[in-house]
């Protein structure tokens, strides 16, 4: 049985339905042929019955003294065969005397009762099946009553009627509904073929096995991945969602099908989904989920060229984040080591120089110099304690003097340590790029220079970068992606985005003034200080 | 499944609806006058002066004396074709008409005279029973039934045989049925055939045959008025009227063979109208009346309910059966 299922979901369709359809149609003619060939034979037996009763009664019969007078009785059972349908006639007196018979040399011989036995002793009228006349036939039994007033009963009348005959009516009607099954099944095979290609077109030609390995397949290869995969339909219902997407969005409940999506990220996504201008359709943004940095990417679904929902990928970024934060500063130290050594070889060869000359107080300027400018480095740096914030002020520093640029720090300076990786990863990325951005946009000046200051007040951070570059034109338009008032536009103008970006994660504020040559970006973000993190009873 | 299952019993309640609406139609007709309603028609399906109009009469005149019924009641003859008239007739009646019968319902179906089937009609009652006799005319040569049986036996043809109302009925069953046991070839027996009792008696008394198979009732006046001789019974006592007349049994024959007559109604009379007449008749066969019926007839009492009569026809019915396919062939 179950080597018999184990074949193509076509070859099964057809099968069920020429099966069904042949069984259905073979039945109902077996039953039909059953009921007709039925009705045959109880019209033979009413037929031959009717008939016996008839001769019985007649009265060329009747009347014929005591059933004597053979010819006669001959004649009109010939001529009764001819008009009716009827095979043959035997008439008997009660003597078992032969009056009328299908074989006329038998006529006058003597012949017991026997089947009609019924009909001579009782006045029985009934049909019986026989053999014993020319071929097997159904024949009925009358008795013959001669008289008037007192009846008598005198003979016996036997009417057959060939059961070939009744054969051969059933075989005419099963050759006609021969043609009618073959022309049914032939239909149904039709059919069958044209609803299994029909299934089969579905189903993409997949058998259902397949269909369901596919299907496991899927929901193998998305519990794999790292990268959360949620689809929901457009009013926001998940449909689908994996397990990396259900870590991410957290929350007890073991299931997030049907849920709304929107539920999840408040406004965010919303905004994006509407956003449905660049990239065919793609589009991203980062948002925190559960302490995560977590990238969005939305992709539309299509069906029949039509948006019928979205693809939501939720990427988490946060180590990626510090990581290239941490690459950041080591890229700056390396700049710095260089610029430094480039430095270092300077004064080694000005104090080589020097000593040539035996100029020796020159030698000490150079030193005291130098000395001083370690000194102003950590007593700017003094009041900032968070040491990665500390190494990408150094660093920029360096890069800063290395291009020739006056990098000052507020002496103001101060800055808690911050345990919040986000935070500081986001902080890393602001202060890292405006200052870059700083940088660049004052190296065609004569003195150029940028001030610096971050700034810890009430839970609020502040940073300020001031240059005196040529200043913004267009402030509006600064913090968009892709917005660079650098040449050679490609893979340019994520740094004001990526300011931007942060500081929308920090819940903070920038700001950008540009007037009479100096370029001041100034970025507020509240920041909860260590230890307030746990604040339910703050008098505690 | 659950699906197949509403349709079914959709099926179920619209059935039990129209059912329910056609059974409270017929009782609300039933509710508006007692049963019965109207005049009683009592059908018997013979000539008068036969057994089964003897019995309707004599029911008629009980019932009616005895004031067990209070509609008028008429006794209607619808002879022919051994009842089978009558019965065609009570057929198409409603409750109000009631009809004699006896064996000859269950016989005409098997003889093949009749598709009428005592299962077409509800039987209300059997109210007695008689035996068979074989009677010959008071200056016939033969003395007793054994002395019949001899000339039978040497030729089958020696005696004309009245019997009626046709054949098959219990006259001529019990007459078979001995002559066969008696080693007679009944195949060759040469019998006339009338349509009632009182016919027979003409014949035999006017020597048109040479026996008759009666019942005691139809015999019985006749022989004590010395018209005519009953040379044997079926029964299994002697007859109280004139002790002389011998059985088989007494003959050496074991033999005995009730003729039963009974009654019986229309098809789908109602459990009302069956209650009615089981009461009305359980009456009856207790009263006066229908004793000096009985003792007049020589019928012995043989009552049963309707209930009792359903047992009863079907157990008769295979023994008609039995005995027909068997005659004539033992040999």
């Amino acid at each position: 049985m179950k080597r018999f299922l184990e074949v193509s979901l076509e070859t099964k369709i057809n099968g069920i339905l020429i099966g069904v359809m042949s069984v259905i149609i073979i039945s109902l003619s077996v039953f039909y042929l059953y009921h007709s060939s039925n009705e045959y034979y109880d019209n033979a037996k009413r037929l031959t019955l009717q008939s016996a009763k008839t001769i019985s009664f007649l009265p060329s019969i009747t009347d014929s003294d005591n059933l004597t007078d053979n010819e006669k009785i001959q004649t009109l059972t010939n001529q009764y065969i001819f008009e009716n349908d009827i095979d043959f006639v035997i008439v008997k007196n009660k003597d078992g005397i032969i009056l009328s018979h299908p074989n006329p040399s038998l006529i006058g011989e003597h012949e017991p009762y026997e089947e009609d036995m019924r009909a001579n002793i009782f006045g029985a009228y009934y049909t019986t099946v026989t053999d014993k006349y020319v071929e097997p036939s159904i024949m009925a039994m009358a008795p013959i009553y001669i008289g008037d007033e007192a009846k008598q009963l005198s003979g016996v009348v036997k009417v057959g009627y060939f059961e070939s005959k009744i054969t051969d009516k059933v075989m005419n009607k099963l050759y006609q509904l021969l043609y009618i099954i073959i022309f049914f099944i032939i239909l149904s095979f039709f059919i069958s073929r044209w609803f299994g290609k029909y299934i089969k077109s579905e189903t993409l030609g997949y058998e259902p096995k397949q269909i369901t390995m596919i299907l496991k397949n899927r929901e193998n290869i998305f519990s794999a991945l790292d990268e959360g995969i949620i689809a929901a339909d457009l009013s926001g219902k998940i449909i689908y969602i994996n397990a990396a997407a259900r870590k991410y969005l957290g929350s007890s409940a073991d299931t997030h099908v049907n849920d709304n999506i929107h539920d999840y990220f408040k406004n965010d996504l919303e905004k994006y989904i509407e956003k449905n201008d660049s990239n065919h359709g793609i589009r991203y943004f980062e948002t925190y989920l559960n302490d995560k940095e977590i990238v969005v990417i939305i992709n539309n679904l299509y069906e029949k060229e039509v948006r019928s929902g979205h693809v939501i990928i939720l990427r988490d970024m946060t180590e990626m984040s510090e990581l290239s934060n941490k690459l950041t500063i080591v890229e700056s130290l390396f700049d710095d080591l260089r610029a430094q050594s480039h430095e270092y070889k300077n004064r080694l060869h000005l104090i080589s120089g020097l000593l040539e000359m035996q100029k020796y107080h020159g030698i000490r300027d150079v030193l005291d110099d130098e000395i001083d400018n370690l000194n102003l480095y950590e007593k700017n740096l003094i009041g900032i304690e968070e040491d990665s914030i500390k190494a990408l002020l150094i660093a920029k520093m360096n890069k800063a003097t290395e291009k020739q640029v006056n990098f000052k720090i507020d002496n103001q300076s101060q800055m808690i340590p911050i345990s919040n990786k986000h935070k500081i990863n986001a902080l890393i990325t602001i202060i890292s790029n405006l200052i870059d951005n700083a940088i660049e946009a004052v190296l065609d000046q004569n003195e150029p220079e940028i001030n610096f200051y971050i700034g810890y007040f009430d839970g609020w951070l502040e940073i300020v970068v001031q240059d005196n570059g040529s200043g913004i034109n267009n402030e509006e338009n600064i913090f968009k992606k892709g917005y660079s008032t650098k040449n050679g536009g490609f893979n340019r103008g994520y740094g004001l985005y990526n300011v931007t970006a942060n500081v929308e994660l920090l819940d903070g504020y920038i700001d950008v003034k540009s007037r009479n040559g100096q370029t001041v970006f100034t970025v507020e973000a509240p920041i909860v200080q260590e230890g307030e993190y746990n604040n339910e009873n703050p008098y505690s | 499944m659950k699906g197949y299952m509403k349709i079914f019993s959709g099926v179920i309640l619209s059935t039990a609806l129209v059912l329910g609406g056609c059974s409270s139609g017929d009782s609300s007709a039933d509710s508006e006058a007692a049963y019965p309603s109207k005049n009683i028609e009592i059908v018997a399906p013979a000539t008068p002066g036969g057994g089964w109009d003897t019995t309707a009469r004599a029911m008629q005149n009980v019932l009616d004396s005895e004031e067990l019924v209070e509609s008028n009641m008429n006794v209607v003859n619808k002879p022919g074709g051994g009842g089978e008239v009558g019965w065609q007739y009570l057929k198409g009646k409603d409750g109000h008409s009631l009809s004699i019968n006896s064996s000859l319902v269950i016989a005409n179906n098997l003889l093949g005279q009749s598709e009428l089937t005592y299962e077409d009609f509800t039987p209300l009652a059997v109210l007695a029973t008689e035996w068979m006799t074989v009677a010959v005319p008071a200056e016939s040569e033969i003395e007793d039934g054994i002395e019949m049986l001899d000339k039978l036996k040497e030729d089958p043809k020696s005696l004309k045989i009245g019997v009626g109302p046709a054949l098959g009925n219990n006259d001529h069953l019990s007459f078979v049925r001995v002559a066969e046991d008696y080693g007679v070839d009944v195949s060759q027996l040469d019998y006339m055939i009338y349509e009632s009792g009182g016919d027979i008696l003409t014949a035999l008394m006017g020597g048109h045959i040479d026996v008759a198979t009666l019942s005691l009732s139809e015999s019985l006046e006749q022989h004590l008025g010395g018209s005519i001789n009953i040379i044997a019974t079926t029964a299994d006592a002697p007859i109280p009227e004139d002790e002389s007349i011998q059985s088989w049994q007494d003959q050496g024959i074991d033999f005995t063979f009730p003729h039963w007559r009974g009654i019986m109604g229309p098809p789908d009379m109602t459990e009302e109208e069956i209650a009615y007449w089981d009461e009305t008749f359980a009456e009856m066969v207790e009263t006066e009346g229908w004793q000096q019926v009985l003792d007049n007839n020589s019928w012995e009492d043989y009552y049963m309910n309707s209930e009792e009569t359903s047992a009863f026809l079907e157990e008769q019915s295979v023994m008609y059966e039995d005995l027909m396919k068997k005659a004539g062939l033992t040999e």
